[in-house]
């Protein structure tokens, strides 16, 4: 008679949130991609930020309404999608390059919920650092170029900045990890085998 | 009551179908392995050693048959205890090392026992005696990139270790490596197998291995050819 399940001591396997954020940290170290998605990122989220910090300091922002022109919502959102379209294709090349990687997590006890959660952690760091590189640059160009157009003394700062800075960090977050989702959704569920015979 | 053997393969088989044809990767294959055992599987490539490693690693499923490990048969596992069996029962080695890059190597031995739920110093602790005893004391922080082949294999021979399994798997583990590296990795593999008692299931292309093992089969075209005793 064959054993039961129990005879084999079965436990679960863990990830914790600290080694999934050291390992995605080790990750990011290896600059060129990091700076690649960064810098998408900051691009995006600095044409937002810059349209809104604009109109805040001219005086244009009325509370929560945002009194865009139309074409500065088409730029906000053109930009936005090709972020989101350079930072899923960079996330795509680093998910084919750690193949190899994936296959031997996967042989060591990783679940496809642990790989799916390291990728989306590295991409929301890289959301937070772009997010917040983005909406420091658009603050600046929007100061230089308020200050230019309606001269140094009409341009003033609110309180309403913060609030700006914290929705550009929040989309860059967002927009960062809904390009990261399809990427880190096919390295969770890449069968080991196949991931280990891939040579890149 | 408890199995004799530690690995048992019922009447295995694994087709592939590519291109409209049926590849018999494995073909009804019946072999038990004891524990503490060092078995050598040989045979040329395409002729199922690494269909027959994915299998008993539960990284593969069967077209056919049953893979028992521990008298459990695999099959019945799911996602879960199939993460877990790979965590704690079996240690892979492979011919590429197959270590993580950007991690060190002592961080590469204890990447397991994070997966294994140890407290994080415990892990490294456990690493770093683990690495001395494979005589790399001195290398603990180096990347990968940093280490000879022969040391990488002894990076990823330490990290098959570190969660006590009873297996090893051992996918060519020689192959990389040249003829003097080779023999300390044997020596190596050889000297473990009989101080921890862990059975040993190595793919091999390698003479002098083959001479280590406790018992050779010998696979052709998914078919098990012939088993020696050495």
């Amino acid at each position: 008679m064959r054993m039961k399940k129990d005879n084999l001591g079965l436990d679960k396997v863990h990830f914790r949130l600290r080694d999934a954020l050291r390992l995605s940290y080790e990750h990011l170290k290896i600059l060129e991609r990091t700076f690649i998605n960064i810098g998408s990122i900051t691009l995006g989220i600095m044409l937002f930020s810059m349209i809104i910090f604009s109109n805040l300091l001219r005086g244009d922002y009325d509370g929560l309404t945002l009194n865009f022109e139309s074409y500065q919502s088409w730029l906000i959102v053109a930009s936005i999608m090709v972020s989101i379209v350079s930072v899923a294709n960079v996330m795509m090349i680093t998910v084919f390059e750690r193949f190899n990687e994936i296959g031997t997590l996967k042989c060591l006890g990783a679940l496809d919920r642990h790989i799916l959660t390291m990728f989306l952690i590295e991409a929301a760091i890289q959301g937070i650092v772009g997010g917040a590189t983005g909406s420091i640059c658009g603050l600046f160009i929007a100061f230089i170029s308020s200050a230019v157009s309606v001269g140094f003394e009409s341009v003033h700062f609110s309180i309403e900045a913060l609030l700006i800075f914290i929705s550009s960090i929040s989309l860059s977050i967002v927009m960062s990890i809904l390009a990261a989702l399809y990427p880190a959704y096919r390295a969770a569920v890449l069968n080991p085998v196949e991931a280990l015979r891939f040579e890149f | 009551m408890s199995s004799d053997f530690v690995i048992e393969l019922e009447n295995l088989s694994r087709r592939f179908y590519k291109g409209g044809e049926v590849i018999n990767a494995l073909d009804g294959i019946n072999l038990q392995i004891g524990k503490g055992e060092y078995v050598s599987i040989v045979g040329p490539s395409g002729s199922g050693k690494t269909t027959l490693f994915n299998m008993i690693g539960g990284l593969d499923k069967p077209t056919e048959g049953r893979v028992y490990i521990d008298g459990v048969d695999i099959s019945m596992l799911d996602a879960y205890e199939l993460a877990w069996l790979r965590c704690r029962k079996i240690g892979y080695i492979f011919q590429n090392f197959n270590l993580i890059q950007v991690l060190t190597a002592l961080e590469n031995v204890a990447l397991p026992t994070v997966f294994a739920g140890v407290p994080r110093d415990e892990g490294l602790m456990k690493a770093k005696k683990l690495l001395i005893s494979v005589g790399l004391g001195d290398r603990l922080h180096h990347k990968p990139m940093e280490l000879s082949a022969g040391q990488q294999q002894r990076v990823a021979i330490a990290r098959a270790m570190i969660n006590e399994p009873e297996i090893i798997l051992a996918d060519e583990p020689t192959g990389n490596l040249d003829l003097k590296t080779g023999i300390e990795i044997i020596d190596l593999l050889h000297g473990l197998n009989k101080s921890k008692e862990v059975t040993l299931v190595a793919a091999t292309h390698d003479l002098k291995m083959i001479k280590a093992s406790d018992r050779i089969i010998w696979m052709r075209d998914g078919k098990i050819e012939k088993i020696e005793r050495a």
